[in-house]
């Protein structure tokens, strides 16, 4: 675990990052605003909003990238050795699952810290009461998306090797990205999306990650529940891949035993 | 003995499954495009009316399929030898070829390879989509994607790069561009492969980071310096797009990436030990 906790250090550079672009010129700032662009607030379904969104979705990247062995990587060195101390298999994965989420979490603090600290170097950072309610809600929606992803790169690499897992995972998330900035070019010629076209970013889960797109708490719950959903559905085929899987099996990252 | 350090480690490159898999990823990308091409180009009725084949490629900015295939690019520019020196180091296979080449010819000739293999994945499928394009389309349509009016089209046409050769030598003007879209991602691959070289890459997954990384901190520069040219790698490699470019900085950038990749590897030849 010591090993992972020194890429929560990755949480604060992206903070810093992603902040002083934006935070530079700005006299006042009010928290809600700043947890409102990590939460992508300001993009929308159009190509030309494409860098900002990557820009955002880098340090979630990163987190997957870096935890994407958190669970995996008892698999690759003296697994067998490792796992005779842990017969009770499935109780030792869901403790390993929860520290997973609550990694997460505290990248997502982390990156949210940073990011208000330098704000505050070059504005005055104003506390309202909107805050608490976006803070709420950025930290379970995207808390839970960090958890779905990042697990899912944990049992893909279980069951192929970490960098087919990663594959995967990032090729999924990059055809959502994809689709969800090109919709508006073609379906919004007057800067809404018509309404019999909605549905096709409505398919997208990369549109629920957006808070511009949420009108009213409903719409935040409706995000949440649909990754809390997605958590449950992994969490449940990772019962089946753990209790499968050989331990006494080949290591897929380096290729020995 | 250096040539053939080379010969030996492309053979056995180009044989990866990673390797194969992102030509043929790519390849379909670009199938994908023609297709789409065919399909608008069969609506329309005259020969001449029919859109430009260069301007209707996959690097072109006009493309869907284009469009798609740049989301993925920094992705997809690294799976073919992300893994490169991890896996020879793992499997042994590094100690094999060092006994048989020697430790500099090793390295250099790696740091070559991963250039040519990515060279390699991202033109042929562009050449061979310029060459279908030929086959199936006249170079002489003169339709434009983006329907704007003549005068538009001309005033466009005139802020590409090396417009000069777009006007008068179109397919040599794409091969070119095609050419230049291999150099560069050459480069990032190389890029990446002398950074995973350092001790921090344990795990194969690390060794995408590097040019995501690379591209989050040049976007964070066009954030904070406010530009007035793009820096986005989406907008720089697309063809025909208007956005305001800096060529002479992304020359800099790049012969950057190129000095530290060498420097990296002249490190490595120095330093680690054979065994």
């Amino acid at each position: 675990m010591n090993y992972y906790l020194k890429f929560l250090w990755i949480a604060v550079f992206c903070g810093i990052l992603c902040m002083l672009g934006y935070s530079a010129g700005e006299d006042k700032f009010f928290a809600s605003e700043v947890i409102s662009l990590f939460g992508m607030y300001g993009t929308s379904y159009f190509v030309q909003y494409l860098p900002d969104i990557t820009h955002l979705f880098v340090p979630l990247l990163l987190f997957q990238m870096f935890f994407g062995t958190y669970i995996y990587h008892h698999f690759c060195t003296a697994s067998i050795y490792f796992f005779s101390r842990y017969p009770k298999r499935n109780k030792w994965f869901f403790t390993e699952t929860f520290k997973l989420y609550l990694f997460g979490c505290i990248y997502l603090f982390l990156m949210l810290i940073s990011g208000t600290l330098v704000c505050s170097l070059f504005s005055k950072i104003v506390i309202d009461r909107k805050m608490w309610k976006l803070l709420f809600f950025y930290i379970c929606i995207y808390s839970l998306y960090l958890f779905v992803s990042t697990f899912a790169i944990n049992l893909l690499s279980i069951l192929f090797n970490s960098n087919v897992a990663f594959i995967i995972v990032a090729g999924i998330n990059s055809f959502f990205i994809a689709a969800f900035t090109i919709v508006g070019n073609f379906f919004a010629p007057e800067g809404v999306i018509l309404q019999q076209y909605e549905w096709t970013i409505k398919i997208n889960p990369f549109y629920y990650l957006i808070f511009g797109m949420h009108n009213n708490n409903t719409d935040y719950f409706i995000s949440i529940l649909l990754f809390f959903s997605m958590a449950v559905l992994l969490f449940i085929c990772s019962y089946f891949v753990i209790n499968k899987h050989d331990f006494i099996d080949s290591n897929r990252e380096t290729g020995g035993v | 003995m250096f040539l053939n350090s080379i010969k030996m480690l492309l053979l056995e490159m180009l044989r990866k499954k990673t390797v194969v898999f992102t030509f043929f990823l790519v390849l379909a990308f670009v199938m994908a495009n023609f297709y789409h091409n065919m399909i608008n180009n069969n609506e329309i009725q005259y020969i001449s009316q029919m859109y430009d084949p260069i301007k209707i490629l996959t690097l072109s900015d006009w493309s869907v399929s284009g469009y798609f295939f740049m989301e993925y690019f920094p992705l997809l520019v690294v799976i073919p030898t992300s893994c490169a020196y991890l896996t020879d180091r793992d499997t042994k296979m590094k100690i094999y070829i060092e006994s048989k080449t020697g430790k500099g010819y090793y390295w250099y000739a790696k740091l070559i390879v991963v250039f040519l293999t990515t060279f390699l994945i991202f033109t042929i499928p562009f050449f061979i989509e310029i060459m279908l394009s030929g086959i199936c389309f006249d170079f002489h349509s003169a339709g434009d994607p983006s329907n704007f009016q003549y005068v538009q089209i001309i005033e466009h046409e005139n802020q590409y790069l090396l417009s000069q050769l777009w006007l008068n030598h179109k397919v040599l003007y794409g091969i070119l561009m095609t050419c230049l879209f291999g150099i560069i991602s050459g480069i990032l691959a190389t890029f990446n492969f002398s950074i995973t070289t350092l001790p921090f890459f344990k795990f194969k997954i690390f060794t995408f980071f590097p040019i995501y990384i690379l591209f989050y901190i040049v976007s964070f520069f066009s954030k904070l310096l406010n530009l007035d040219y793009t820096i986005n790698y989406f907008f720089i490699l697309r063809m025909f797009n208007l956005k305001e470019k800096n060529y002479i900085v992304y020359a800099v950038f790049l012969l950057i990436l190129l000095i530290i990749s060498f420097l990296l590897i002249k490190i490595k030849t120095v330093k680690d030990d054979l065994i």
